[in-house]
């Protein structure tokens, strides 16, 4: 179930092209992966970066975007760069892909490595496939929720440090992905990855 | 200590800003610069050599871009100030300084990770500093690719951890590089293969190695002049330390596929960054595909996987860092008095001091006597010779001529010909040209090094460590 979920809102955000829908598609992908990285018998230390870790990705990193959408009249319209049929047939490529490396010897007895890899490759997808740069923070957002099930899948037993890093990589994404959001936004209102033309060769 | 040490730069940041009110402010950030460098030194016995090495070379630079920091702030009528100010840029300088020396004085994959990761907080908003256009989209190509690299290499951390538990490491020490070399033997090869090679990925986009440099030139020509030269001088030396460090257990779990994936992507990246060295029109880009370039023959020669290519390739990392350093502090002062670092609108050069230490600069890149460059170059080329890597060795010399090519173009079209004419001239203050001064007395200091027992130690220590 929880997995059919990750599935699921993955696709969907590699797929659609409105925000609002996007973020409910991202909290449910993360909400799915924090259930599954929640840890073990947790120590106080354990709990106070999980705890760190889900506010910074399910409320701080989407109230930021939607403050900034609301705040400076950003288009909610995340500016998909193919059409539909496109993107769907890429997701199915990335299915497939996960799929293929799951097979491989290395991740023989780990169940959902599949899942994770297919994770990774939908949030650099959705930064391929949009033009809005709000879509490239959104898959930013994600790839710190792979990563979390990336731990939890990966190595379950490893000590804080892995923690840490991924409170890390929600701060990069949440913080100062959308600090340079705004900055951009004085001189490319639309936030269209295709008005980024400064720099060339 | 080594904590004291790590975190002395960015307390030092914080403090110097909390005393705002002082009217000698800048001799302040000075002293405490000072200081934070001094503790590094104090807790070298601490460190391996290794660690004590990159830790040096991080503080020393770091210590002379916060000197030139302090006297260009005066002259930033050229920039679009509007994003910047100056309390956040030392606060950034200092937290930059301190993920470094977390990068390099840690004993684990996950610290080293860390370390390098918080880079990416601190430089994102040092390279979009000016807040021009320019600046901030190449603070938010830096931002995603560098983003996405180093996530990929956390992957492969999390990997390592689980080869390491599965080989019955204490879940502790299942980062730790020396845990994992010890334990090599029961470390499954297919699982340890992947999870090095993310590693390298990784630890790669971050050194700016073919074909995940796309990044790096953006980001280093439009970074104020002193965060180019830590940029290219000691953030790719981080990344290629961790990539030494991954090497280092790569060596006895996937040694043949991991080398052969260095000397690959090392070739590649030494040939594509000197072709587009060819086409560049702009100082500092051109500086900023050299670093790639350098980049490329430090992988080339790790690839080699001898002793001697080691050795060559941590003190062609070291020479690199000093001679690019002073090269951008250089182009900064150059970029200050002509407001321009185009190259068909740089002439004369030679004519000033900041022209003369330029030049001084594109010598010791192009490889000549009597830099260390020189020196790590034919180290390279003759361990690459010895090892047979003759393909890898066809690559790295084609790389150096057409980089010295290029370099030799943008020195007779920048030092030649007459004055500028508006030449906008103010008398730099002495920091500026201290720290411009000492980047060039220690990079021609470094010819010899290997010639000196105690300055070749530490990479001599390492280097016969390097399993085989």
């Amino acid at each position: 179930m929880v997995i059919g979920l990750i599935l699921l809102s993955a696709a969907l955000l590699a797929i659609d092209s409105r925000l609002r829908s996007a973020l409910i598609a991202y909290a449910s992908f993360t909400g799915a992966t924090l259930l599954l990285a929640f840890p073990h018998q947790p120590s106080w230390t354990q709990l106070a970066f999980f705890i760190a870790l889900a506010t910074v990705k399910l409320v701080v990193g989407p109230a930021a975007l939607i403050l900034l959408v609301r705040r400076y009249n950003v288009p909610e319209d995340l500016a998909p760069s193919i059409n539909l049929a496109w993107r769907l047939l890429l997701v199915v490529g990335t299915l497939l892909a996960a799929h293929e490396i799951r097979q491989m010897s290395a991740f023989s007895n780990v169940a959902a490595a599949g899942v994770v890899f297919y994770a990774i490759f939908t949030s650099m997808l959705i930064v391929l496939l949009h033009r809005n740069l709000l879509a490239h923070v959104i898959g930013l957002l994600m790839l710190g929720s792979a990563i979390t099930l990336a731990g939890a899948v990966f190595s379950p037993g490893l000590p804080g440090a892995i923690e840490i890093a991924d409170t890390f990589d929600a701060v990069i994404a949440t913080v100062v992905a959308l600090s340079l959001a705004r900055a951009l936004i004085a001189f490319n209102p639309n936030l269209d990855v295709r008005s980024m033309r400064e720099l060339r060769g | 200590m080594i904590a004291i040490a790590v975190g002395a730069p960015f307390a030092g940041a914080l403090l110097s800003t909390l005393l705002f009110w002082l009217p000698s402010l800048r001799l302040v950030r000075g002293v405490l610069a000072g200081i934070a460098l001094l503790l590094t030194f104090a807790a070298l016995p601490g460190m391996d050599p290794l660690s004590g090495l990159f830790a040096s070379i991080i503080s020393i630079l770091s210590f002379l871009a916060t000197l030139y920091s302090l006297s260009i702030f005066p002259a930033t009528e050229y920039e679009d100030t509007r994003w910047s100010s100056r309390p956040a840029y030392f606060v950034l300088l200092g937290a930059f300084w301190s993920s470094m020396l977390v990068a390099v004085t840690s004993t684990s994959f996950a610290a080293v990770w860390i370390g390098i990761s918080a880079t990416t907080l601190a430089t994102t908003f040092l390279v979009g500093f000016s807040g021009g256009k320019a600046a901030l989209e190449a603070a938010w190509k830096y931002l995603m690719l560098c983003s996405f690299g180093i996530a990929i290499a956390l992957i492969g951390i999390l990997l390592l951890g689980r080869a390491g538990m599965n080989a019955h490491i204490a879940p502790a020490d299942a980062l730790s590089w020396d845990a994992l070399a010890r334990h090599a033997a029961q470390i499954r090869p297919d699982l340890g293969r992947v999870a090095l090679l993310l590693m390298l990925l990784g630890f790669g986009t971050k050194a700016g190695l073919v074909p995940m440099h796309s990044w790096l030139p953006d980001a280093h020509s439009k970074a104020p002049a002193p965060i180019s030269a830590l940029l290219s001088g000691l953030l790719v030396s981080c990344s290629l330390y961790a990539i030494v460090r991954t090497q280092h257990v790569a060596a006895l779990v996937a040694p043949g596929v991991f080398n052969a994936t260095l000397l690959f992507v090392g070739s590649l990246s030494i040939l594509v960054a000197a072709m587009l060295m060819l086409a560049q029109s702009d100082v500092k880009r051109l500086l900023s595909y050299s670093t790639v370039e350098h980049a490329g023959l430090t992988a080339i020669a790790l690839g080699l996987g001898t002793p001697l290519g080691a050795f060559a390739a941590i003190y062609h990392v070291v020479n690199h860092a000093f001679t690019k350093a002073l090269a951008f502090l250089a182009v900064g002062i150059v970029q200050h008095d002509r407001g321009t670092t185009k190259i068909g609108k740089l002439h004369g050069l030679w004519n000033d001091a900041s022209g003369k230490f330029f030049l001084s600069a594109l010598i010791g890149l192009m490889g000549l006597p009597p830099f260390g460059i020189f020196v790590s170059e034919l180290l390279i080329v003759v361990a690459a010779a010895l090892a047979h890597a003759w393909a890898a060795l066809a690559c790295a010399l084609a790389g150096i001529l057409l980089a010295f090519i290029a370099l030799v173009r943008l020195a007779i079209d920048t030092e030649s010909g007459a004055q500028f004419a508006h030449l906008n001239v103010k008398r730099w203050p002495a920091p500026a040209f201290f720290a411009v001064g000492s980047a060039a007395t220690l990079a021609l200091l470094l010819t010899l090094a290997p010639f000196v027992p105690f300055a070749s130690k530490a990479v001599a220590a390492f280097a016969v460590t390097v399993p085989h």
